[in-house]
């Protein structure tokens, strides 16, 4: 769906859409042994349920955010690109 | 010129489009007069005015004039088709009375040969090479010619379908955006009109609509497009049967295989008459009456011209350069004489038997005689020259033909993967299909022009083709290894600890805890080594190779060294370097600079490949090192233990890796072809290839206004829209689910059930192996599915996973036994559920490894074994 949904200018460039995917994919795992790891220092008893109930939490709140907006999940175009009148491709 | 001043009821300027089938075309022009009515009138909105809701003026009024513009070319198609196959029929039977003058021609040579069976004249020779031009004519003419204009028609109003729906969804985002907040009412009750129309008429969807006559348009379409045969050298023609053969109906290759196998047989048939009359005379009149008188005519005539003088050397000893078919084909003398005929490699291709069969097969050995003289004559001269094509069989029409249904398939390629933002960056990043196609158009133009049968004009098309292609740049594939190597063995780096690293921990003195630090090292230092090779590979491919895996051998030396020295330092800055050695970025970027784009989806395929393959390999290296090396340390012996094994086996792997890079790794030559260099986009979308030193120049420039005018809140707030960020919010969520499960997996194993690094580096391996069949799954099912809806769903699963994984009370019901009945099933399944809902999640997000296919992971293997095992 990203790669349907970049903008153009996210494109290429310093900032384009694969190091901010790459970014995002990466803090996501910082943010995962991170939080593994306060779970494991409190105690392993309660480490998984520690770890994963706020996870499960989340997953949840994230299907309810893409139900919601369920109608936006799909490609945009750019009101920026004016390729021609038509939105017609040139026969070079 | 625009794609709609292409067709005009009045004047015809696209030379695609044949005048005298105009009225079947989709009327473009009409469609975009009503998408224009149909918007003006909302547009009106904009200015606070009530929203006019015409009756009929809605998405579904357009969907009911789209499927009747597209009936037009779908019935008439199907009408051609039909007519198309009825002349064939009718060509058949001519070619069949053909061949039996042909063979009767033949029979004349046979001393004892009977009479004629209708006891009439013979043909002449010019007679029947007349009749043989006259139907080649024919098959040019009513099949040829008619079957490359059809391809043309689907072509053009398939894609006069795309853009419609394209506009149409477009111009309705477009109103989505303009509408305000104080007409939301009104917007939301003109949504219920309009919907976008992508999810009927994509291409990949098409194929699937309930519509009989939207699926069987696309349908035909992708068959078109699907063209299996191939030549050789020689004009043999194969036909492949495609993986893709289940979805078409196959009318294409049908004709296209008949026009083939007519038009080589016209020629054989020819070649063999054109042979004999310089040895035979051209006028062979006989009498039915009077056989002795014709065969003592004939032998004089043969020993006259000594046609048979060599033919006991020759027979048998001829090649296979006239050599016909792959396919099912009936020999002219039947079964009995296959084996002469195939030995002779010369077939007749009929499905029906031959009228009067018997009395024609006592010439079947003068018939086989004279082909093998023929062979043989054709072998001597290819023996001589073998760029003498003389006698070869070429037919420009079938190459045409061929040309334009591969153009055609790019097109359905390019359709069945196609995003919007491609079409969106289509003029701006060059190397798309669309370029690409419209200068294969170009060609294709240029090679119709040309006469038929100049086959040096077309020989040299083919050669400015190959020119063209050559300036791709081009690198070893040994490069190509060396690259997804890297990736592979990084990926192996960063689960191999995964088992052993709480352990490693709790040896240093520190909590088992701190096996997440451990772990989270490595990412940390790649939010840096992104930046840093999105940079670096601008310039060197070799040099950021060489930097990363120089950093991975220090680090996994820090990383085993570790324990002797007693230092958790050492261990976290061990990791930090090798974080250093993801080099995902340069990987993929060097896949969409330097294969070609043919190659493109299948190196990104190699990529994810790879990458599963290194991280299924590093728990189970961990899991085989818990075996060879010591469980219990001492003091004493704290240099090889099961914690630092895993650090000495990277060590050597990247040393190794490192010196192959050095010597082997041909850094790209980037003053081949003029483009910028891409950005690593998630997707395959890039330019064809590096700069020259001008366009470098240029983007250097740019690059420093870039920095200059760089402000990176401006850009997101500008350009992030709700399914950017939804998707860079699901990818963090995914891969802190991952890295949390994967971190966690030794320490709950150990923890709840007792495992030791074995079983939970096989556990961990086993959950790795998920990797490529989940993936594959999502990339079937995506064809059939918005990405939406499996996002959704694979949500779903993760959160039931997640549930199910959980530890519950004891005094849930249900759940009975310690821990609330959690058990090592529980822990398997369900951690591998949820593994398999995060990596099935990525697809849809970022739809980086569309089309991936277990055909390229097994040719891949394949292709990159032989190299290896040819190179040492």
């Amino acid at each position: 769906m990203l790669s349907k949904t970049i903008p153009p200018s996210l494109a290429k460039g310093i900032l384009n859409a694969g190091l901010l995917a790459t970014e995002a994919g990466t803090i996501g795992r910082v943010i995962g042994d991170v939080w593994f790891s306060r779970a494991t220092f409190m105690g392993l008893d309660q480490m998984l349920n520690r770890t994963f109930i706020p996870m499960c939490g989340v997953v949840g709140l994230t299907i309810v955010a893409a139900l919601v907006s369920y109608p936006y999940l799909q490609p945009t175009y750019e009101s920026e690109i004016e390729d021609d009148e038509d939105d017609d491709e040139d026969d070079k | 010129m625009k794609f709609g001043e292409r067709f005009d009821s009045t004047r015809i300027i696209d030379s695609s489009i044949h005048p005298p089938w105009i009225e079947h075309y989709i009327d473009y022009p009409r469609l975009k007069r009503l998408l224009r009515s149909i918007f003006d009138v909302h547009s009106s909105s904009d200015n606070g005015d009530t929203l006019n809701e015409h009756d009929g003026t809605s998405s579904s009024s357009f969907d009911v004039e789209l499927k009747y513009e597209l009936r037009k070319p779908l019935y008439f198609l199907l009408q051609s088709m039909g007519e198309i196959v009825a002349d064939l029929s009718s060509l058949a039977e001519r070619r069949r009375s053909i061949s039996v003058i042909v063979s009767q021609h033949y029979t004349l040579l046979e001393p004892s040969s009977p009479p004629p069976i209708d006891g009439g004249i013979i043909s002449s020779r010019d007679d029947i090479l007349a009749d043989i031009a006259k139907l080649r004519s024919c098959y040019l003419t009513d099949i040829g010619t008619r079957f490359l204009l059809l391809l043309e028609f689907i072509e053009w109003n398939v894609d006069a379908i795309v853009k419609i729906v394209k506009k149409h969804d477009k111009t309705l985002v477009a109103w989505e955006q303009t509408a305000t907040i104080a007409n939301s009412w009104q917007k939301r009750q003109g949504q219920q009109h309009h919907e976008r129309l992508r999810r009927e008429y994509l291409p990949r969807f098409a194929v699937h609509s309930n519509d009989p006559n939207v699926r069987c348009l696309f349908l035909a379409a992708a068959d078109a497009g699907n063209d299996n045969t191939t030549s050789d050298k020689k004009g043999v023609i194969h036909h492949h049967r495609g993986e893709k053969d289940a979805l078409g109906f196959g009318g294409w290759d049908v004709v296209q295989w008949e026009l083939g196998v007519a038009l080589r047989e016209l020629f054989d048939w020819e070649e063999m008459i054109k042979y004999d009359s310089s040895t035979i005379p051209s006028v062979m009149m006989r009498p039915s009456t009077a056989p002795t008188t014709r065969q003592q005519q004939h032998q004089k005539s043969i020993s006259a011209n000594g046609l048979f003088k060599d033919i006991s050397m020759n027979f048998g000893m001829h090649n296979n350069n006239n050599a016909i078919y792959v396919g099912e084909t009936t020999p002219l003398f039947g079964a009995a004489h296959k084996k002469s005929a195939s030995s002779s490699s010369f077939m007749m291709n009929t499905h029906h038997p031959l009228p009067k069969f018997e009395s024609m097969t006592k010439s079947k050995s003068v018939f086989s005689l004279a082909i093998s003289r023929l062979n043989s004559s054709f072998s001597e001269k290819s023996s001589g020259d073998d760029n003498n094509t003389t006698n070869s069989f070429f037919e420009p029409m079938m190459h045409k033909i061929r040309f334009q249904r591969k153009r055609i398939g790019q097109t359905q390629n390019w359709y069945q993967s196609m995003t919007y933002a491609h079409e969106m960056l289509g003029e701006e990043i060059s190397g798309t299909p669309t370029r690409r196609l419209s200068s294969s158009s170009a060609e294709f133009r240029k090679s119709r022009s040309l006469s038929a049968g100049s086959e040096a004009s077309l020989t040299t098309i083919m050669e400015e083709t190959m020119v063209g292609a050559s300036q791709f740049p081009t690198v070893s594939k040994m490069s190509k290894l060396l690259n997804l190597i890297s990736g592979g063995l990084f990926m192996c780096n960063y689960n191999i600890i995964a088992p052993t690293s709480g352990l490693y921990a709790k040896l240093l003195g520190f909590d088992p805890a701190s096996a997440g630090l451990i772990i989270g090292m490595t990412p940390a230092a790649n939010v840096l080594s992104a930046l840093l090779y999105s940079w670096w590979s601008s310039y060197s491919y070799q040099r950021a190779l060489i930097f990363a895996s120089s950093c991975c051998v220090v680090g996994n030396a820090f990383y085993a060294l570790a324990l002797p020295f007693k230092s958790l330092n050492m261990v976290l800055m061990g990791r930090f370097l090798t974080g250093f050695g993801s080099t995902r970025v340069i990987n993929r970027r060097y896949i969409a600079d330097y294969y070609s784009i043919e190659d493109r989806t299948s190196g990104m395929a190699d990529f994810v490949f790879f990458s599963a393959l290194g991280m299924t390999a590093g728990p189970a290296i961990a899991a085989s090192l818990a075996i060879i090396a010591p469980s219990k340390q001492s003091l004493t012996n704290s240099w090889w233990t099961i914690e630092t094994a895993p650090g000495y086996v990277m060590f050597v792997l990247w040393s190794v890796y490192l010196v192959c890079n050095l010597i082997f790794f041909e850094e790209p030559d980037r003053n081949t072809t003029g483009s910028e260099p891409t950005a690593s986009l998630p997707t395959s979308k890039a330019n064809v290839g590096p700069t020259t030193d001008a366009s470098e120049k240029k983007s250097l420039l740019g690059y420093v206004t870039s920095v200059k005018e760089f402000n990176p809140l401006k850009l997101l707030k500008s350009n992030c829209n709700i399914p950017v960020m939804v998707s860079i919010a699901l990818l963090a969520l995914l891969k802190s689910i991952l890295e949390g499960l994967s971190s966690s997996a030794s320490t709950i194993s150990r923890h709840y059930f007792g495992w030791g690094v074995h079983s939970s580096g096989i556990y961990l391996a086993v959950q790795a192996s998920f990797v490529l069949p989940t993936t594959l799954f999502i990339s079937q099912i995506s064809r059939k599915h918005d990405d939406r809806e499996l996002i959704l769903g694979t949500l779903v699963v993760m959160f039931v996973g997640i549930c199910g994984f959980l530890v519950y009370p004891d005094n849930v019901p249900f759940l009975t036994g310690e821990h609330g009945g959690y058990s090592e099933s529980r822990f398997i399944l369900f951690g591998v559920v949820i593994f398999s809902a995060c990596n099935a999640l990525e697809v849809p997000t970022m739809v980086s490894v569309d089309n991936v296919e277990i055909s390229s992971s097994v040719c891949t293997v394949k292709e990159y074994s032989s190299l290896l095992c040819n190179f040492f």
